[in-house]
Order: C-alpha cells, then sequence, then structure tokens
C-alpha cells in the first residue's frame, strides 16, 4: 500500500532574535490510508509546522513532501491542485465571514470540484446534516459558537473529498464545555475510516481516536507507538517527562 | 472611574459650548447690520427671460460631471495602481508608490496648475479635461492606498484557509479576499470621494464652468456675495450628504455576516 503522506528528511527553521530556531529537523513522516495519527509534544516542538508544510503553507529548507505520491518540488502539477489531496483544519476556525454556512461549505465542491451550484449545495447540505448545523445554514459564522463554527470548518474540510484530513489543534480555541462537540465529530470520522492527521493536546481525545500517537521534540519524532502503549509504557524520557508535567 | 458617574457633567459643557459658540455666530450676523436677501438668486436659479437653466444650475452639473467622470476615472486608475504597488515586479512597484506619494503629498491647486498650464499648453487641453485629469489622478493616489492597505493587511488565516482548500490564485483573489476588501474599502473610499467632490471647487481657477465658478460670475454681476455663496454652500452639504448617506446605505446592507 502506498503512503498517502510520505515526509523524507524534512528540515526547516526560523532566523529568531536568539539566532536560528530548527523547527523541524530530518523529520521523516509516512501516513498510510486508514492511519489517524496524532502528534503531540510541548509548545515550539514543531507540530503545527509539521502540518503546515504537508499543505505547502510554510516553505521547507531541505528534504521532500509527496502527498498522494506528487512531490511539491519535481511534481509538474501546480501546487494548489496537490493541496486538493488534503483538507485542513484550523486552531481558529479560518471560515470565511462574508459567505453563509452553506456557501462556506458549498465553495470547495464548486470551485475545486467543478460541480454545479446545485450539486455543490447538496454536497454541503448533507455535510452540514452530518456536524448537526443543517438548521444554521443560513447563518454567517460570526453568528455561531467557536463549537459549531469548528464543526462547519470540518464539514468545509470534508466537503472537497479529502484523501487524508490535517487538524491543527481544532479544540484549542474552544470554551472547555464546547471541545466534546468537535471531539465527537472527529471520532466518529476516525469510525467511518477517515485518514487524520491530528495536532492535539487533549490526551484523552488522543488516546480514544488515534491507531499511533507520535511524540515531536525539537523538530523530530522521538517516539511512535499505539496509544496505550505511548500512554503507559513511554521510553523517550522526555515523552515521560512531558506526560508527568501535563497529568499533575 | 465609572463612567456613569460623569455624564451630567459632560452633558452640562456640552450644551454650555454649544449656546456659546451659537451665540458667537448669532451675535456675528447682527452685528455685521447687513441686509440679507436672498430672492435675486432665484433668477439665476432659473432665467426668466430666456426659460433655460440659470447660472448656478448650469454649474451645479459643472460640478457634478466633473466630480463623477473623475470618481469614476480615479478609482478605475486607483484600482490599478493599487495592483503594481502590491505586485511583484520592483520597478512597477516602485514606480506606483512614487505616483501615489507625490499626488498625496503636494497640493491639488499645483498638481492643476502644472496639468493645465504645462502639460495643458503642450498637448492642447481644454480646461475641463485637465481639471477631469487632475482630479482623477489625485483621486487615484488615494484609492491605490486605501486598495494597497486593505490587501496587505488581510487576515492570513483566511488565505491559509483558502490555499488549504486547494483553491488558486485567482480563486482566492476573487471568491475570498475581492468581496472583502471591497466592502472593507467602501467607508474610506466615500469620504475620500467627498472631498473629491468638495475639491473639484478648485478647477474654477483654470475656468471651468462649476459651481463655484458660477458662484463668482452671480457675484460679480449681482454684487451680492454673501447669499450667493451661502446658497453654494448649501449645495455642496446637498450633494455631500446625499453621497455619504448613499455610501452608508450601502456600507449597512453589505454588512450582514461579515464581522
Amino acid at each position: 500500500m502506498d503512503a498517502l503522506i510520505r515526509m523524507r528528511g524534512v528540515s526547516k527553521s526560523f532566523a529568531g532574535a536568539h539566532g536560528t530556531h530548527h523547527v523541524l529537523r530530518q523529520l521523516d513522516l509516512d501516513v498510510f490510508p486508514g492511519d489517524r495519527l496524532c502528534l503531540i509534544g510541548p509548545s515550539g516542538s514543531g507540530k503545527s509546522t509539521c502540518l503546515r508544510v504537508i499543505n505547502a503553507l510554510e516553505t521547507i529548507e531541505r528534504g521532500h513532501v509527496e502527498v498522494c505520491g506528487l512531490d511539491y518540488e519535481t511534481s509538474k502539477l501546480p501546487v494548489h491542485r496537490i493541496r486538493q489531496h488534503t483538507a485542513m483544519v484550523f486552531q481558529r476556525f479560518e471560515l470565511f465571514p462574508h459567505l453563509s454556512i452553506l456557501d462556506n461549505v458549498a465553495l470547495g465542491p464548486r470551485l475545486v470540484k467543478k460541480v454545479s451550484r446545485a450539486e455543490a449545495e447538496a454536497k454541503a447540505v448533507e455535510l452540514l446534516t452530518r456536524v448537526g448545523l443543517v438548521d444554521h445554514m443560513r447563518k454567517y459564522p460570526s453568528q455561531l459558537s467557536g463549537g459549531q463554527q469548528q464543526r462547519v470548518s470540518i464539514a468545509r474540510a470534508l466537503a472537497i473529498d479529502p484523501r487524508v484530513l490535517l487538524c491543527d489543534e481544532p479544540t484549542s480555541a474552544l470554551d472547555p464545555e464546547l471541545v466534546h462537540e468537535v471531539t465527537d465529530i472527529l471520532q466518529e470520522l476516525a469510525q467511518q475510516g477517515m485518514t487524520m492527521l491530528i495536532v492535539t493536546h487533549e490526551m484523552a481525545f488522543a488516546r480514544r481516536v488515534a491507531t499511533q500517537c507520535l511524540f515531536l521534540d525539537q523538530g523530530q519524532i522521538v517516539e511512535r507507538a499505539a496509544p496505550e502503549a505511548f500512554f503507559e509504557n513511554p521510553q523517550n524520557p522526555r515523552l515521560q517527562q512531558f506526560l508527568q508535567v501535563i497529568r499533575v | 472611574m465609572h463612567p456613569r458617574s460623569l455624564s451630567w457633567l459632560f452633558t452640562l459643557l456640552s450644551i454650555v459650548l454649544l449656546v456659546l459658540l451659537g451665540g458667537m455666530l448669532v451675535y456675528s450676523f447682527f452685528n455685521l447690520e447687513y441686509d440679507w436677501d436672498f430672492r435675486f438668486l432665484t433668477d439665476y436659479i432659473w432665467e426668466p427671460e430666456t426659460n433655460r437653466p440659470g447660472l448656478i444650475l448650469q454649474g451645479l452639473w459643472g460640478t457634478f460631471y466633473i466630480s463623477v467622470l473623475s470618481i469614476i476615472f480615479g478609482t478605475a486608475l486607483g484600482l490599478a495602481v493599487g495592483l503594481l504597488m502590491i505586485g511583484p515586479e520592483p520597478v512597477a512597484r516602485n514606480a506606483a508608490t512614487l505616483f501615489v506619494d507625490i499626488f498625496r503629498n503636494t497640493p491639488v491647486l499645483v498638481q492643476l496648475y502644472v496639468m493645465y498650464f504645462i502639460v495643458g499648453t503642450a498637448f492642447n487641453l481644454s480646461p475641463e479635461v485637465a481639471g477631469i485629469s487632475t482630479l482623477s489622478l489625485f483621486c487615484s493616489a488615494y484609492v491605490a492606498d486605501i486598495f494597497r492597505a486593505n490587501v496587505v493587511e488581510f487576515e492570513r488565516g483566511q488565505l491559509d484557509a483558502a490555499k488549504a482548500m486547494g483553491l488558486n490564485r485567482w480563486q482566492i483573489a476573487s471568491s475570498i479576499m475581492a468581496p472583502q476588501i471591497l466592502r472593507r474599502m467602501l467607508p474610506p473610499l466615500v469620504g475620500q470621494f467627498v472631498s473629491l467632490v468638495k475639491d473639484s471647487s478648485l478647477v474654477s481657477v483654470v475656468s471651468v464652468n462649476d459651481l463655484t465658478k458660477s458662484a463668482m460670475n452671480v457675484v460679480s454681476v449681482s454684487f451680492r456675495s454673501f447669499e450667493t455663496w451661502f446658497l453654494v454652500a448649501v449645495i455642496y452639504c446637498v450633494l455631500n450628504y446625499s453621497l455619504s448617506s448613499y455610501g452608508r446605505y450601502l456600507e449597512k446592507r453589505l454588512r450582514v455576516g461579515s464581522r
């Protein structure tokens, strides 16, 4: 089986106030169909950058990133065509404020999949029903709560039929009592076999949803294991320390 | 401190100030000992002998078409210059920035003189063409800068979301950025258009028949400058008030859904 995402020797650094900061160091990562990987790690460890690199939202200095066998650097396809195989859910939702909920979700199918408006809207209605927001489809993003906006953004991401769903801290900007709205839906997607790569701080959620958990530290994956082993029997000392701190 | 505890003091202060200012104005008018008479102006609004629009109405038409054309050309040119300013081509970008800086930092009157007496002499421009060109160029510099600022400050997050979705550059520009940026540009644009209508009075110095030029003509034959300028001020005010009211109406209608 071919990997949907293949990262090889990916390095990236930012020039900061205190010299160069290496965000990713020689990172290798494969995501196969049906994988649900949770990226866990301290802040600044490169989790979000890793996701953004997969979507070519960040440039890299060395290494290769392939999505569905297409290398961003060597493929003859333009970047936006390669991006169409993945979809992303952002920490701060990033819905388009000038479009209604329905149009936010229907935009992808219309522009990316080039289907008719009617067909795109039918698909949007179906997805909004799935995330339980079809009653709000005439409203605008600013009229919804954070949890509802994030559910819309999940529907928007699914609307382009991505092979992989990338989630960048999907619950970090939510009020605590709204977190489950979003994790419930992601868990449902997981059960339906969606391939996902999730950056999260919700350990209980990671445990429930992940096939494998990855610990990122200083731009490298230092531990990769099934959730049970990852949380109960961590091998890497930095992961042990990290888990101890967040359990307090 | 709680703001409410001060409110009556502020109200009192406002009333005192308004009464003082109003009093000064009323006193000045009475002190003038001038025999106000607005009736003669009707003849200049509509000429009774020829039964045709008088000087004032002709001037109003002049101001109207000069402003409208300048706004249209200025906006179109301004968007083009704005695009160059944010574009990747360094020569065009610097040239566009220089253009904007020059036109924003020099008086319109000087620009008009250069356009009419120097460029106009070389290319044989009529006063109207010189006036409209100057106002269009002046207006475009402001439009370009308003456009540039809105594009540069557009939220990164939304752009990332649009890119991640797989939209191409043209789709992002037309479906995501343009609708929001045009909406946000509206209030500053309307403000710019209002000042353009007022600035259009400057074309009278190169003897274009606008409202201000008409007023000068009326004054020179009637010798009643106070009444004439008073009427002209009211007309400018009505013109600009309708323009800004329409802008507010559009703004309100377009705001739906935007944050």
